[in-house]
Formats: structure tokens, C-alpha cells, sequence
């Protein structure tokens, strides 16, 4: 992963923050560590680790433990280099020749630059896989953790997901999301359903099978409800499906659109679009569907909120100065402020969970590109080029972004890094619209 | 506990029960029943001669009513002179026929977001039932909906297909 192509973000400062972490006096706070990253300029302060060959300790059941091993081996370094945290090294062909039958040394990964190395054992028991984590500073030549994590037979991914998520933890503080899911619609005609995979695209399964157009699908902060506008009952409402009891409940279902739902941080509000005044404005709601105030009136149409973090803000696009443009209210429906003044048609905006950016699609010479600013409108960034790259999202940790592209022919789900790099197809779903990246249930526990 | 409720619930149900049938044997003799209105359900009752129903339904049959779609500009929703002349016809369509309700779907071409969109294209049908409503039509039987850019009628991507898929269709429920 190349990372170190922008001009901007990340400073490589990692190492020294480093040995501060691991003496007790001077570790520093999760929000410190989350500063340094992303405000100062420079690339990203990768840590340089690898990721051992697991030992296979106990009896062989299926008798393709070391397959499974070396899978997990490779979904772990997959993981920590997705994370952007670590910059994950691997032995090189020079290196090989060197070694040629033994083992490789803590020589060896000092050597290729390695400050940590991910170790550890790997068993079947017939029912459950263990993993015994091991994460060593190598240049002190110390085990400085241990711990075991189980995971359903077959289950892989689940343990490598468990794995990255506590490496990050202890090396950096910071809390992963190997267990976010992409929720999107994909199309098949005329019908449109939902489906939702992990990040990276595994395990994808359909939430809806209702024959009609399910639109616009959007999560809590739990990950557990997923709020979407559907038209199985005729006109496009706002629904809610609890992903665990697979309840679904209408919220809104008034005269008119219920369309484009964003649901605030603590979970307590909707931003939705709603022509029950016959133009199309954008209204604050309870969580169970109450109109709690009209946010915007304007003879013209609001759409696609995003939350600020703290929940005090949204942003949401209006053709009100005659062009399709980004804009900022408070949740009183006070202090609006335009954001975006290049170009004629920005909308599906997403606000960076951590605060700092906005994501958003802008139209130029017919088609979309995607984009980051400031909060201030400021900084404006073009990330994409090749195609149609449509409704941005961004990832729980905000260091990631999804979103469609027609790039090699279908629309697919696509992710890449805050900064445009490492820009990767996830689904092959040949129709995919709005993806919304939300946090995983299935937490590490 | 549960024997205890379903105890509870026989009683009530008994209770219930003999309180209906108390009821039953009260009601004859305190309002017996009115035979005034017999008459009135004999006439509705009161088949006419064969014939006569298929002279009535080779008569009466109305022809479905039909009208083509109207077509806007590029990222707007105002009517052009073309769709107001079919509004206008469809208009006095409607007042003949004030059985005949009628649903507009609002639609657009595919370039803009989905999200915008859909609030287009529900300006869009609400623009035509604006106009019939002006022209004297009760609002409350025109039925609007919009499907944004979700159900074009030229997959094409080219103005021809986009100048197509910006529309309003009418359907008309008798």
C-alpha cells in the first residue's frame, strides 16, 4: 500500500510515539495519537510490522491446519495494512536466499525494518479454532503481549478480524473496525433490495426480499438498525430493520417522500426529506418517527444529510441558489451556511465520524467524482477520476471511504483510503447503489 | 402462576358468556325489530331481467382513459406548453368521468443523484396535479408518486433516452 502519495496528512513520527507508548508515564491518549495522524502534514506514521509463520501446536482434525494457519497469517497482514496504522513488512526474495531452510530471527526482522512482530500459535480443536496472539517489540527483544482468541471452525475471518482489531488496539490505542459491513442496495431490473458484506466484501447476504425498490440504507452507531426508504407498501417510506431480531417497523410513512435518512450519533434523531409541505425540505425527527422541527424553506430541494459528529450539525445538499450545492444548519435549523462553490451539482455529502472532512460526489461533464473539504468548505480534494464514483461514506474510524464506481463497466462498491489511495473494488454485485459503511455488532469479545 | 390465569380467564369468559346470553333473552321483548326498512332491501335486492344488465353494461362501458406522457427539461419540473395542452384535455376528461381517480408518476433521467431526484421527480406530479386541481379538479382524486430515476423507460444513456425518461405518466383507475 502506498499511502506516502499525497501531499498532505500523516507524519512519521510513529517510532518515537512509540516507545513513549509502552512507558507508562508518557503514553499518550487515544485522541493525541488520532491528532498527530491526521493533522500534521507528511505521510502516513506507519508502524512497521510482521506478521510471523504461526506455529500449529495440538492434534490435526481436518488435516488442513497449516492451510488455515497460513490463511490467517495472510488475513491478519491484510488487515493491519487496511487498517493504515501499520505498514506491514515481508520478507523479500534476497532475504530468502539468505535464510534458505531455518527459521527467520529476530536478526532477520530487525534487518527488513520490522518494529513489532505479530506471532503466536494456531490449533483446532475439532469445534473452535484458537489463535494464540503474540505481539513482540523487536528491537527491545520483549513479548510485550499475550492473549487467545476462539472462533468458530472455518471461521478465519472472524479470528483474523479479532486479531487486527487487538493489535491496533494495544499498538496504537486506537479502536479498529475489522467487524464494519458495507449496507447497500443492489439492483436486479426493476426491484431494488439490500444487502450488507464486511468491508473487505466477504460474507455478503441480502437483508430484504421484497420485490420492490429499497433505497438510500443507512445504520446507527450500534450497527444494529438500519434505517432505509423502501416501497413495498406503494410509497417510498422510512423503515427501520433491527439486524438481530429482524424486526422491521415503519418510522415514517407520511403523504409524499420519507427519503434519504441520516441518523444522528446518539442515536436519538432523523435528518429526513419529506414533501409533507409539498416541496421537498429537510426535517429533524425522533428516532420513532415525530417531527421534531423543519429544518430548511426553500423554494427549492433539499437532500442527502449527514450528521457532524457531536450531532449539533448537518450537512445536506440544496438547488436553492439554482445549482445543486453543499450546506451546513444547526439542528435549531439556525446558522446555515453554504460550503461548496465550485462546480454546479454537489450533493450526497458524508460527514468524517472524527470530525475533520466531508465526503461528497460532484457532477462534471456528466459524470461524478468524489471529493473531500474541510468542514469550512475549505481544502477541496478530488479523489477519483476514471468513471462514475458516486455516493461517498465514510468509514466508522474515518480513515476510509466508500463508494460506487462504474469504472470497469458495472457499478460496484469500492473503498479506498481518506486520502484517495488504495482505491479497491469490494462487491461484484454488477448493480450496487448507495453504500453506507456502518460499525460492525459483532464487536471483538 | 399459569393454571391461576387460565383460571381467571375461564371465569371471565363464563362471566362474558352469561352476561350474552342474559342479553340475547332480554332484547326481543325491549326493542323488537323494525320492519320499515324491509322494503328499501327488497328494491336493492331486486335483480332487473337479464337483458337489461347487458344492455346497461354495452352502454355504459367507458373507454379507459388514456393520455400520453408529458416531458420536461433538463433538471426542471415547470410545464411546457405541450403538457399544459395535454393537462387541459385531460382536465375535461375528468370532469365528465367524476368516478375516475387518477395517479401521476413523477420520473427523471438518470443524471443526476438518486437522492435529488426522487424530490424531482415528486415536483414533477405535483406540478401536473397542481394544474388539474386549477382547472377544477378535487385534489382528492389525484394520486401523485415519484420514482426519481428508478424506473426509466429508455435504459439509453444519451439525450434522446434522458429527453424520454424526464416524465410524467397518468394512470386512471375507474
Amino acid at each position: 500500500m502506498n499511502i506516502s502519495q499525497p501531499k498532505t496528512f500523516f507524519p512519521l513520527v510513529i517510532p518515537l510515539l512509540l516507545l513513549a507508548l509502552f512507558t507508562v508515564e508518557d503514553s499518550p491518549a487515544q485522541s493525541d495519537f488520532y491528532g498527530v495522524i491526521r493533522d500534521s502534514g507528511g505521510a502516513v506514521p506507519q508502524l512497521n510490522i510482521a506478521v510471523a509463520k504461526f506455529d500449529i501446536t495440538g492434534d490435526f482434525y481436518s488435516g488442513d491446519e497449516p492451510e488455515k494457519a497460513a490463511e490467517l497469517k495472510e488475513k491478519i497482514e491484510k488487515g493491519l495494512a487496511f487498517s493504515l496504522y501499520f505498514n506491514v513488512v515481508t520478507a523479500d526474495s534476497s532475504l530468502m536466499a539468505l535464510i534458505g531452510e531455518r527459521e527467520m530471527n529476530y536478526e532477520d526482522w530487525i534487518y527488513l525494518g520490522a518494529e513489532h512482530l505479530v506471532g503466536g500459535s494456531f490449533y483446532s480443536d475439532g469445534i473452535l479454532f484458537h489463535y494464540n496472539l503474540e505481539i513482540t517489540d523487536i528491537l527491545r527483544g520483549k513479548t510485550i503481549y499475550t492473549t487467545e482468541f476462539k472462533a468458530p471452525i472455518d471461521s478465519v475471518n472472524q479470528l483474523s478480524y479479532k486479531a487486527v482489531d487487538r493489535i491496533i488496539n494495544i499498538l496504537t490505542g486506537e479502536k479498529g473496525i475489522s467487524f464494519s459491513r458495507i449496507v447497500f442496495s443492489v439492483a436486479s431490473g426493476n426491484i431494488k433490495e439490500l444487502a450488507i458484506c464486511n468491508w473487505d466484501g466477504s460474507d455478503l447476504i441480502y437483508l430484504t426480499d421484497n420485490k420492490s425498490l429499497n433505497l438510500f440504507p443507512t445504520a446507527d452507531r450500534t450497527g444494529e438498525e438500519v434505517y432505509f426508504t423502501s416501497y413495498f407498501r406503494g410509497n417510498p417510506d422510512l423503515y427501520k430493520l433491527n439486524l438481530i431480531s429482524t424486526e422491521l417497523a415503519p418510522i415514517s410513512a407520511r403523504k409524499g417522500i420519507d427519503s434519504s435518512p441520516a441518523i444522528s450519533p446518539n442515536g436519538e434523531y432523523i435528518a429526513l426529506i419529506l414533501t409533507v409541505d409539498d416541496n421537498a425540505e429537510l426535517y429533524l425527527l425522533t428516532n420513532r418517527g415525530r417531527i421534531v422541527r423543519r429544518l430548511t424553506r426553500t423554494w427549492g430541494i433539499e437532500s442527502s444529510p449527514s450528521f457532524s459528529p457531536n450531532g449539533r450539525e448537518i450537512v445536506f445538499s440544496s438547488d436553492k441558489s439554482g445549482s445543486v450545492h453543499l450546506y451546513v444548519t444547526d439542528i435549531e435549523g439556525l446558522n446555515q451556511r453554504r460550503l461548496t462553490f465550485h462546480g454546479n451539482y454537489n450533493d450526497t455529502p458524508s460527514w468524517s465520524p472524527k470530525g475533520d472532512l466531508i465526503t461528497y460526489a460532484s457532477r462534471e461533464s456528466g459524470r461524478f467524482q468524489i471529493y473531500t473539504m474541510s468542514i469550512t468548505g475549505e481544502n477541496v480534494r478530488r479523489l477519483t477520476s476514471v468513471g462514475n464514483n458516486q455516493d461517498p461514506c465514510f468509514s466508522p474510524d474515518g480513515l476510509h471511504i466508500c463508494f460506487v464506481s462504474d469504472r470497469n463497466g458495472n457499478k460496484e462498491v469500492y473503498t479506498m483510503n481518506f486520502d484517495g489511495s488504495n482505491q479497491k473494488r469490494v462487491t461484484s454485485v454488477e448493480n450496487a447503489y448507495n453504500p453506507y459503511w456502518t460499525p460492525g455488532i459483532a464487536e471483538e469479545r | 402462576m399459569r393454571a391461576f390465569k387460565l383460571t381467571i380467564i375461564f371465569v371471565i369468559i363464563g362471566v362474558l358468556s352469561f352476561g350474552a346470553i342474559c342479553g340475547g333473552k332480554k332484547e326481543p321483548t325491549l326493542t323488537p325489530p323494525k320492519p320499515v326498512e324491509e322494503p328499501e332491501e327488497e328494491v336493492e335486492i331486486e335483480t332487473p331481467p337479464a337483458e337489461e344488465i347487458a344492455k346497461f353494461e354495452v352502454e355504459e362501458e367507458p373507454e379507459p382513459l388514456e393520455f400520453p406522457n408529458i416531458h420536461f427539461d433538463f433538471n426542471k419540473y415547470n410545464l411546457k406548453p405541450e403538457a399544459r395542452a395535454v393537462l387541459r384535455e385531460m382536465a375535461d376528461s375528468l370532469r365528465s368521468r367524476p368516478d375516475t381517480m387518477l395517479r401521476i408518476e413523477g420520473h427523471c433521467d438518470e443524471r443526476g443523484t438518486e437522492q435529488y431526484n426522487l424530490a424531482l421527480g415528486e415536483k414533477r406530479a405535483l406540478e401536473a396535479k397542481k394544474f388539474l386541481v386549477s382547472a377544477g379538479i378535487d385534489s382528492d382524486r389525484i394520486d401523485i408518486i415519484s420514482y426519481g430515476e428508478e424506473r426509466p423507460i429508455d435504459p439509453g444513456h444519451n439525450e434522446e433516452a434522458w429527453a424520454k425518461n424526464r416524465r410524467d405518466e397518468f394512470i386512471f383507475i375507474e
